[in-house]
């Protein structure tokens, strides 16, 4: 209990506006909540490696303008908890872990909406020139929401769904386990069409994707590799031309 | 530069400069919303300018509504949009006859092309990457990974919203212009890009890892595999490559990533579940 309070707490913390914006970019990913977790359960290690599993599926997560692939806070935290307490494998949890980011990522637009009830008191605040008023209406009403959710129902899935979780999962047939960890195979193709689809300007873009592809599948360069070899070519055809007229040469 | 001229030169002090830009990197996205989405935030990171600028309550009330207007940004790169409105809020409080529409007018303009070099940079080159190497790691149960990620990543966002919003405000408006004349705004997307989209596709051999497992039984003794004595002759990563860019396609006809996410879940729960991927 003590500890599903504790894990409800980190919730609260990580999505509201005082983890200091690094949520999104640290404490929202599944490697590093799963880890946290992990440390709050007293099994750190397998903390680890269901939350690194989780977040392989969320590696190409994007978040433009509002729109996301997944919620990756209740999956990473959810996950990684029930997949430990409820004694579960790697790929087990990985499963499970699925269908709760898909599900949180229907509320997460829902958040938004409420927060847009605020702004008008923002703008009766800039009316009266209370600046102290803006800094509170930033800091106060996304704590609230985020205590609503993710936090409460976060913790009270921790701190009562282990028995029942673990009854629906062995209730549950291999096949549709098995059907589940494929969907999890699956899934990052979505997150890595979206970078490509976001980064390309045009389908000859889809040249470089391949080089990084075929480095990979053919050569298997790890993904530093991919990188430097990425980071010098750019260099020469992006910043070549800079006083000389190198560029003509490189075709 | 006849503001230079009165006595009382405004200047914002370091210490606001430093708040402003912590506001920024830290609650930006406080009150972030469908409405107005980095509005409020937007607003917050200008209080500590506002505060050492101003007096009247008049004037305070203008410029905080002048910074509640809808804005929308990457918050790293884009923090050099805040830079740049604190320099100038600081013209126009030494008299430079900058109106409401001309701030609003330079942020708006801003936005996108800060919204598209620093998505490419954050979400399409170093957070893949770091986590590609975190996740590695993390897979054996090494502690390293979370670590290495949490730390490379927490560095990055705030040592560059540093660099990027005091460059916006030691260099004003002059900089914009000159990224735009020299083209340095889209080379450095286009080479963020060309990085991106190579790791992308590394990635994408790496970590989309499905087969086709349903194998035709010829006889008691041989199976025919579609895997292993088609797919992969032909290429290896054949499978996952193929999905990725029907996806891909899709986005680019209009489809909706939710109902994208929605269709792969079901069709992978049922495919797997019959045994036909793996």
């Amino acid at each position: 209990m003590f500890q599903a309070l504790l894990i409800g707490l980190f919730t609260w913390w990580v999505a509201s506006p005082f983890s200091i914006n690094l949520s999104f970019m640290v404490f929202m990913r599944p490697l590093v909540s799963g880890a946290v977790v992990g440390l709050i359960l007293g099994d750190v290690a397998k903390g680890i490696r269901i939350g690194a599993a989780i977040n392989a599926v969320y590696i190409g997560y994007m978040n433009v303008g509002g729109a996301a692939t997944g919620d990756m806070t209740s999956a990473g935290i959810v996950g990684t908890a029930m997949g430990i307490l409820a004694n579960m494998s790697v790929e087990t949890a990985l499963a499970f872990a699925i269908p709760i980011g898909l599900l949180g990522n229907a509320v997460n637009p829902l958040m938004m909406a409420v927060k847009s009830l605020f702004v008008h008191k923002a703008d009766a605040y800039a009316e009266e020139g209370n600046l102290r008023g803006i800094v509170r209406l930033n800091l106060i009403p996304g704590t609230i929401a985020a205590l609503l959710y993710p936090a409460i129902p976060i913790f009270l899935i921790v701190a009562f769904g282990a028995e029942p979780v673990q009854a629906l999962i062995s209730a549950m047939p291999v096949k549709l386990m098995t059907g589940l960890s494929v969907t999890g195979k699956l899934l990052p193709a979505v997150g890595y069409a979206m970078l490509f689809r976001y980064m390309a300007r045009d389908t000859m873009d889809l040249s470089i994707y391949l080089i990084g592809f075929v480095f990979a599948a053919y050569l298997k360069l790890d993904i530093i590799g991919i990188v430097i070899l990425g980071m010098c070519t750019a260099a020469l055809l992006y910043f070549r031309h800079d006083g000389k007229g190198a560029s003509e040469n490189v075709g | 530069m006849s503001a230079e001229k009165t006595q009382a030169r405004k200047k914002i002090s370091r210490r606001a400069l430093l708040k402003s830009w912590f506001n920024w990197s830290a609650f930006l996205h406080g009150l972030y919303n469908w409405e107005r989405m980095q509005a409020v935030g937007f607003a917050h990171a200008m209080v500590p300018i506002i505060e050492d600028l101003y007096e009247t309550k008049e004037e305070i009330s203008a410029a905080l509504k002048r910074h509640l207007v809808f804005f929308n940004t990457s918050p790293q790169v884009g923090a050099l949009a805040a830079g740049l409105a604190a320099s100038m809020e600081e013209q126009r409080a030494n008299g430079v006859p900058l109106d409401d529409d001309t701030i609003n007018s330079v942020k708006t303009s801003l936005m996108g092309p800060l919204a598209g070099l620093g998505d490419t940079i954050t979400q399409g080159m170093v957070v893949p990457i770091l986590l590609a190497i975190g996740i590695s790691l993390g897979l054996e149960g090494n502690g390293l990974g979370p670590l290495i990620y949490a730390v490379g990543a927490s560095a990055y966002a705030y040592a560059f919203s540093y660099w990027a919003y005091m460059q916006g405000y030691v260099h004003g408006g002059n900089l914009v212009e000159r990224m735009y004349e020299s083209g340095l705004l889209e080379r450095l997307s286009d080479a963020a890009g060309f990085v991106g989209l190579i790791a992308t596709g590394g990635l994408t051999a790496r970590y989309v890892n499905f087969r086709f497992a349903y194998e035709l039984k010829i006889s008691d003794i041989t199976a025919f595999s579609l895997q292993t004595q088609v797919f992969d002759r032909l290429m290896p990563g054949l499978l996952p490559l193929a999905t990725v860019l029907i996806i891909w396609h899709l986005l680019k006809k209009g489809a909706k990533v939710t109902n994208i996410i929605w269709g792969v879940f079901v069709a992978g729960t049922i495919l797997g579940a019959l045994g036909i991927l793996a």
